[in-house]
């Protein structure tokens, strides 16, 4: 009896080895959260246009709602270990973590925060030149880009003796927004999402522009809102 | 009887006839007269349409040829469809003879519109001539500019010319007016609108080269080009100059610019065919540096941030040198001044003298201002010398300047622009900077007492202004080490400061002699790192700071010390404490005093120098007898709350609502 069970206790032992070594591979990803990215996108694109509105800028300092993706699967915890497992139970739970780990990886849920400094000045620094900005908005001289930047539409729209810092205020825009997007990616710890979240805030700026603002469509057409 | 002489005809017929730049197709040509004396003539052509200058549709000329004893006369009347000119009239008429000839001519068009030419020649081969006329310039201009730009304006013009022989011209004059000058780029970023010019020139040939005099002003209206925009000043610009142009070179003497409210200059030009680009010689130009800044150095800045911000002012001398790129300078400003309407930096009664030179070693310029201000800092007089080189400034010996009762001294400076991103390293250090007008200045809480720091290594780049070295305060009899300073958006809206303070023997007696907030004898350590200041104001830091036992010093607290500690922590002491205990002891022992906060989205958690029951904090521990300890319990609070709590406790005041 003993033996049996000394070698039934082994044979555990030997699958929960295995299944421990296969769990130790799993990978787990964190996925861009789009849902949670075009959130905070139409959050700051609201504050960007209704600051360019009041003419003012806001600096907020206070803590911000964090955005949340819903997340496409929960992540698995090779390490959490559920009271009064039976060995089978336990069988069953690695065998299905080894499952998983070999099958596919695992998918997390991730936050994104806009409430770190540089993301403020960043959006401060975006919402000043945006109220400089707005009559060339308005008049159609400029609108913005598929890919969330903005461009020159019509400099003909404003008098001659605004055209010429047109250019300039452009550059300085996309520079300005380009920065944010940054900004926004590595403070949440992905610098590699930034072209992600420019695209979030592509949606939302045309999206959310008021009416009478051109922009232009996925092939370059210019539209007005 | 014989009847008189029957007509002559002569008519020629091409189907095709074929020239350098020309081919023509049904040429007809008919003459027919009486006598040779006496002819009529008639030519009818059409062109081939082409890349040729001289192409039309049809061509329909006739006229007369007449031999006389004074000499020969003729007669032309032409029409020309679709020629570059559009839709062409002519007429006119010449006569030859023994003593010369002359011809006089009128061509008409909507394109060109009204032009009378006269032509006179002597014997000799000698001839002047003289044309007149105006209307539309489009034609003119779209052979200077894009036809994309749809050049406009219309054209007023007289020349006359004289000539020695048949194929040479000798002299010219010209007066041209271009009026309602108008044309935009398909991007608008290079325009004119409403322009007026006019221009004066002579001209004479000697030996085949060109010597002329020129005056060209532009009187009205604006003009574009992108980043530039300037309008016309009321007295007009005027450009005024000599000019020589031969076959292998051209040059520009003694020409003057006059801008009026912007100054004038002198300056001559150069042109070899051995050498690419064109030499730029100035030789002097005073300007008034405040419609300079605006039209032609402004726009040029990035377009956000304090230099696009910036109004200068003052009166600049200079004088310089360009041959594919700027070579040479030499400058001098008087009375300048530079303002931002935002007042977050001024410069005033600002000098500056120097040469500079792309190559050839060093040179030198120097730096003076009388007084300027910095995030409302005021700041006192400069006068430092520089060495040049090509893309970099370099400080010759220190220089200082007072800044709030202290002194700032720069003890090295180098100052680079390669790359057209301007950059600078300072070193050098504060001495005895009084804190109470730097607080208040900051609108922080208010303490005095005087600073002194070192600073290795200050770097500006790209908007960021850093350190990669240890900067040094002496205060209170410690030191304060400012580790990792970094300033981003400087002069932005949010400007984001990120560093870590050390803290180390900092003595208590001095430091609460300046900070109200009653006696405390000690030895202070301390760390606050990863402070951030967002717009100045912090909004995340971990600080910890907490007393030392050190030989000789006594750690001692008094008893309204004590208080006011009491309700920095959210807390109040009772009445009987303070009415019955306190009036016997005024001042306790104490074994630690320190606390720590960690800051984050507007909330700061407390800690203390221990930790104490019921998940309270020791803030002081008490030692001997009588003996008090301060806990805290709130380990939460709203930092705007304690921040005005350690306002309330700094001003003295005796209650501080808590919230809560």
């Amino acid at each position: 009896m003993n033996a049996y069970r000394f070698r039934h206790g082994l044979r555990v032992l030997l699958v929960l080895g295995l299944s421990l070594t296969l769990a130790a591979c799993v990978t787990v990803n964190i996925y861009f959260p789009a849902a949670a990215a075009q959130k905070l996108a139409d959050q700051v694109v609201d504050q960007v246009y209704h600051a360019a509105q009041q003419g003012r800028v806001d600096i907020q300092t206070e803590p911000q709602a964090k955005t949340t993706a819903p997340a496409a699967s929960a992540a698995p915890s090779a390490w959490h270990r559920p009271q009064e497992l039976h060995p089978g139970q336990i069988l069953g739970y690695m065998t299905n973590v080894a499952f998983r780990s070999v099958s596919s990886t695992a998918h997390a849920a991730a936050n994104l925060d806009a409430s770190s400094p540089a993301v403020i000045a960043a959006k401060a620094n975006v919402e000043n030149q945006a109220r400089n900005l707005g009559p060339y908005f308005a008049s159609g001289a400029i609108g913005y880009t598929s890919n969330g930047l903005v461009a020159i539409h019509d400099a003909a729209a404003v008098p001659l003796a605004q055209r010429g810092a047109l250019a300039g205020l452009v550059a300085g825009y996309n520079s300005a927004l380009q920065n944010l997007y940054a900004q926004i990616a590595d403070a949440n710890g992905h610098p590699e999402w930034a072209s992600q979240i420019q695209d979030s805030f592509a949606r939302a700026w045309i999206a959310k522009a008021p009416a009478g603002y051109w922009y232009q469509g996925p092939s370059g057409q210019w539209q007005r809102k | 009887m014989i009847g008189p002489a029957p007509a002559t005809v002569l008519e020629i017929r091409a189907a095709s006839l074929s020239g350098p730049q020309l081919q023509l197709h049904n040429l007809q040509i008919q003459a027919q007269g009486t006598s040779p004396r006496d002819l009529h003539w008639q030519i009818q052509t059409g062109a081939e349409q082409g890349s040729s200058p001289m192409h039309w549709e049809t061509l329909q000329a006739q006229g007369r040829l007449r031999s006389r004893a004074g000499g020969d006369e003729v007669q032309v009347q032409a029409s020309v469809q679709a020629s570059p000119l559009g839709n062409l009239q002519v007429r006119g008429q010449g006569k030859v003879g023994k003593s010369g000839g002359q011809l006089r001519l009128q061509l008409q068009s909507q394109q060109i519109g009204s032009w009378h030419a006269w032509w006179r020649s002597a014997v000799q081969g000698s001839w002047s001539a003289r044309l007149m006329g105006g209307g539309n310039a489009q034609y003119l201009l779209q052979t200077v500019l894009p036809k994309t730009w749809h050049p406009q304006g219309t054209l007023q013009a007289q020349l006359t010319a004289r000539g020695v022989n048949w194929t040479r011209l000798h002299e010219a004059a010209l007066q041209a007016s271009l009026n309602r000058l108008q044309f935009s780029s398909p991007s608008g970023l290079q325009a004119a609108q409403d322009g007026v010019l006019h221009l004066r020139t002579q001209v004479e040939q000697r030996q085949g080269i060109w010597r002329g005099q020129s005056t060209l002003q532009w009187r009205a209206g604006a003009a574009l080009w992108s980043p530039w925009y300037a309008s016309a000043p009321a007295a007009g610009v005027t450009l005024r100059g000599n000019w020589q142009y031969g076959t292998q070179d051209w040059r520009i003497a003694e020409a003057t610019l006059r801008w009026p409210e912007m100054g004038q200059a002198r300056f001559s030009a150069a042109s070899r065919a051995s050498s690419a680009a064109p030499e730029i010689h100035l030789q002097e130009a005073t300007l008034a540096v405040q419609p300079l800044w605006q039209t032609w150095l402004r726009p040029i800045l990035p377009s956000s941030g304090l230099a696009h911000r910036l109004e200068a002012s003052g009166t600049l001398k200079i004088s310089g040198s360009y041959a594919a790129g700027l070579d040479k300078l030499r400058w001098q400003l008087e009375d300048g001044g530079l303002r931002d309407p935002q007042g977050q930096f001024t410069l005033q009664d600002l000098r500056s003298s120097g040469t500079w030179q792309r190559q050839g070693g060093d040179s030198k310029a120097e730096l003076q201002w009388l007084y300027g201000g910095f995030y409302g800092i005021p700041f006192g007089p400069l006068d430092a010398q520089f060495l040049l080189r090509s893309h970099v400034a370099e400080l010759r010996a220190p220089a200082a300047l007072s800044v709030l009762g202290g002194r700032v001294h720069i003890q090295h400076l180098q100052a680079n622009w390669q790359g057209g991103s301007p950059s600078f390293v300072l070193g050098g250090g504060v001495d005895h900077m009084q804190l109470g007008s730097l607080t208040r200045t900051f609108g922080w809480p208010h303490f005095t007492g005087t600073l002194d720091a070192e600073i290795p290594q200050l770097r500006y780049q790209q908007g960021t202004l850093s350190t990669s070295s240890v900067m040094r305060a002496h205060a209170f009899g410690g030191e304060i080490s400012i580790d990792g300073l970094s300033v981003t958006g400087l002069f932005t809206p949010a400007p984001l400061l990120q560093t870590s303070i050390r803290l180390q023997n900092l003595q208590l007696k001095p430091l609460t002699d300046v900070f109200p907030v009653g006696y405390i004898s000690g030895v202070l350590d301390g760390s606050v790192q990863h402070l951030t200041l967002l717009d100045w104001q912090p909004v995340a830091f971990d600080a910890r700071i907490a007393t030392r036992r050190a030989p000789g010093i006594p750690q001692k607290i008094s008893a309204a010390a004590i208080e006011k500690l009491t309700k920095l922590g959210g807390g109040g002491i009772s009445g009987f404490f303070q009415n019955i205990f306190l009036r016997f002891f005024h001042t306790f022992s104490y074994a630690k005093l320190g606390f720590g906060v960690d800051l984050r989205d507007g909330v700061a958690t407390l800690s203390g120098v221990a930790n104490a029951k019921d998940g309270g904090f020791y803030l002081l521990r008490g030692q001997g007898l009588p003996q008090v300890n301060i806990i805290g319990y709130n380990r939460r609070s709203n930092w705007q709350e304690l921040l005005s709590r350690l306002h309330a406790v700094m001003e003295g005041k005796a209650q501080v609502a808590t919230g809560d």
